[in-house]
């Protein structure tokens, strides 16, 4: 186990996060007809606020890891070989295109054409956040971490985290304003990609290999009990977003609300679990 | 050709001791939890049915390890300060005054070699004593090693004769960094299967 994680943790899971949501604008972009944009038009920029705050709360969070957080000045100077500077590299360059992308909103900047190469250039300065934060992992000398399951367990969270935290940010926008059909294809998109995603995790939970030769000190296992609290705190979440997009019609707008304000924390709590299991199953090769 | 210079580390010789692991700290003054030079006490074995008797079969030996100065140091490339770098005698040293305390050096290094002090917030590791290398005179632990286990020198010179790198449990794939490291194996090492070996003294050489 590494030492003072917890920043990380939240770092790591804000970040992700924070792309989650750009995604969940380019669904939403992508699914409301042409002729008729109003949710998109209506919620991109408390999206994009929303966005803007968790990378900046990732930022205060990361700078509490750091034993001389001045010396970060230096941080970008080893971009050449270090994927940690790439990744700090990219969370400024993610941050710059959302606080960009606010500032045109909010000056009421109607080009869609700026607004929609904004949205790509957030899309791609986000994925690549979050690939370079996941090859940071990667490690040669780490062999929980050094495989495909880091970059499934991170892009995985921003699906899940980023989507469930998108239909929160959705309902909170639109203020009990009944939800139209084009909006429960795009609530139902999300809770689908959410679901994939959480299966993939799954399988590659099951199928991880952990193989402790060479290792001097093997990490503790994690205990059942606590793995069968992060899946069942996964499990309801998800199960809850299933509900509210394809029985909508069952519940009213205000249950909705609750429903998915509750299943998103839910899956926020078991995300925070899962990545401290992530950080937890950390050991390296030799000693 | 660069200057490279190297540890030896004689498995065969080493009684345990710990003398290089305490000279270390003294000529140092190294602060709690910070182990620049540590010796692991291996052990493992079982009992073995011969003929009619069970006998015991069991291993022991030590390995005194700090940081190799690797060749290719992955503190190094991981670094996204740049706060790690080589010196003329291919010692890998850290420049205190860029190194932000993020730790990644210390999850890469598989040789727990990179150590934080949490006084200063920033990474320390074996410098291979720089200080009295530039006056001719051997790292403090080489010189207080009663066995005469531990030894230093140019790296084609130490490695001269011996073309394998080490490989030993609990010493990882040497490819990962290519360490600037020769070890005269323990014959425990050599015969015992890795999977029934196992480091004694978790809770003096680990930080946690």
């Amino acid at each position: 186990m590494i030492e003072n994680v917890l920043p990380l943790v939240f770092f790591t899971l804000l970040g992700q996060a924070a792309f989650g949501l750009v995604v969940g604008l380019a669904v939403m972009k992508a699914v409301n007809r042409p002729d008729g944009r109003h949710s998109y038009l209506q919620l991109r920029l408390p999206v994009t606020v929303v966005a803007l705050l968790l990378m900046i709360a990732a930022l205060i969070f990361s700078f509490f890891h750091l034993g001389s957080p001045l010396k970060a000045v230096y941080a970008l100077s080893g971009w050449r070989t270090s994927w940690l500077s790439r990744e700090i590299m990219m969370v400024q360059v993610f941050m710059i295109m959302l606080f960009v992308w606010v500032v045109l909103l909010k000056a009421s900047f109607t080009s869609e054409r700026v607004n929609t190469i904004i949205l790509r250039l957030c899309l791609t300065a986000g994925f690549l956040m979050v690939f370079t934060m996941a090859r940071l992992y990667m490690a040669p000398a780490i062999p929980a971490w050094d495989s495909l399951y880091t970059p499934v367990l991170f892009f995985g969270s921003s699906l899940i985290a980023g989507s469930s935290l998108f239909l929160t940010v959705v309902h909170t926008a639109k203020r009990g304003e009944a939800w139209q059909k084009e909006d429960m294809v795009y609530a139902r998109v999300m809770v689908f990609v959410m679901l994939i995603a959480f299966l993939v995790r799954i399988t590659f939970d099951l199928f991880s290999d952990t193989a402790t030769a060479d290792v001097a000190f093997p990490p503790a296992p994690v205990p059942m009990l606590q793995v069968a609290f992060y899946y069942l705190l996964m499990v309801c979440g998800i199960t809850m977003m299933l509900l509210h997009a394809f029985v909508p019609h069952k519940l009213t707008v205000r249950s909705q609300r609750h429903l998915v304000f509750i299943s998103f924390c839910l899956i926020l709590a078991g995300e925070l679990l899962g990545r401290y299991f992530f950080y937890a199953g950390y050991y390296r090769l030799g000693v | 050709m660069k200057r490279q210079l190297a540890f030896y580390f004689d498995s065969t010789a080493c009684s345990g001791c710990k003398t290089c692991q305490v000279a270390c700290r003294d000529k140092h003054d190294l602060g709690k939890g910070m182990m620049w030079r540590r010796v692991y006490e291996v052990t493992g074995g079982e009992w073995r049915k011969e003929g009619q008797a069970w006998v015991p079969d069991v291993h022991s030996y030590y390995i005194s390890m700090a940081c190799n100065h690797c060749l290719d140091p992955i503190c190094m490339t991981s670094c996204p300060n740049k706060a790690v770098y080589r010196n003329g005698d291919g010692l890998v040293l850290i420049d205190e005054k860029r190194c932000m305390g993020c730790r990644y050096c210390e999850w890469t290094c598989p040789y727990g070699a990179l150590h934080y002090d949490a006084e200063k917030g920033v990474m320390t590791k074996c410098t291979m004593c720089a200080d009295y290398i530039a006056e001719g005179k051997p790292p403090a632990c080489v010189s207080a090693c009663p066995m005469r286990a531990l030894e230093t020198g140019e790296l084609y010179e130490v490695r001269s004769g011996l073309k394998e790198p080490p490989s030993m449990f609990p010493l990882p794939d040497p490819a990962i960094t290519n360490p600037s490291l020769v070890v005269k194996p323990h014959r425990d090492s050599l015969k015992a299967e890795k999977e029934r070996l196992r480091v004694n003294n978790r809770e003096e050489v680990k930080d946690d």
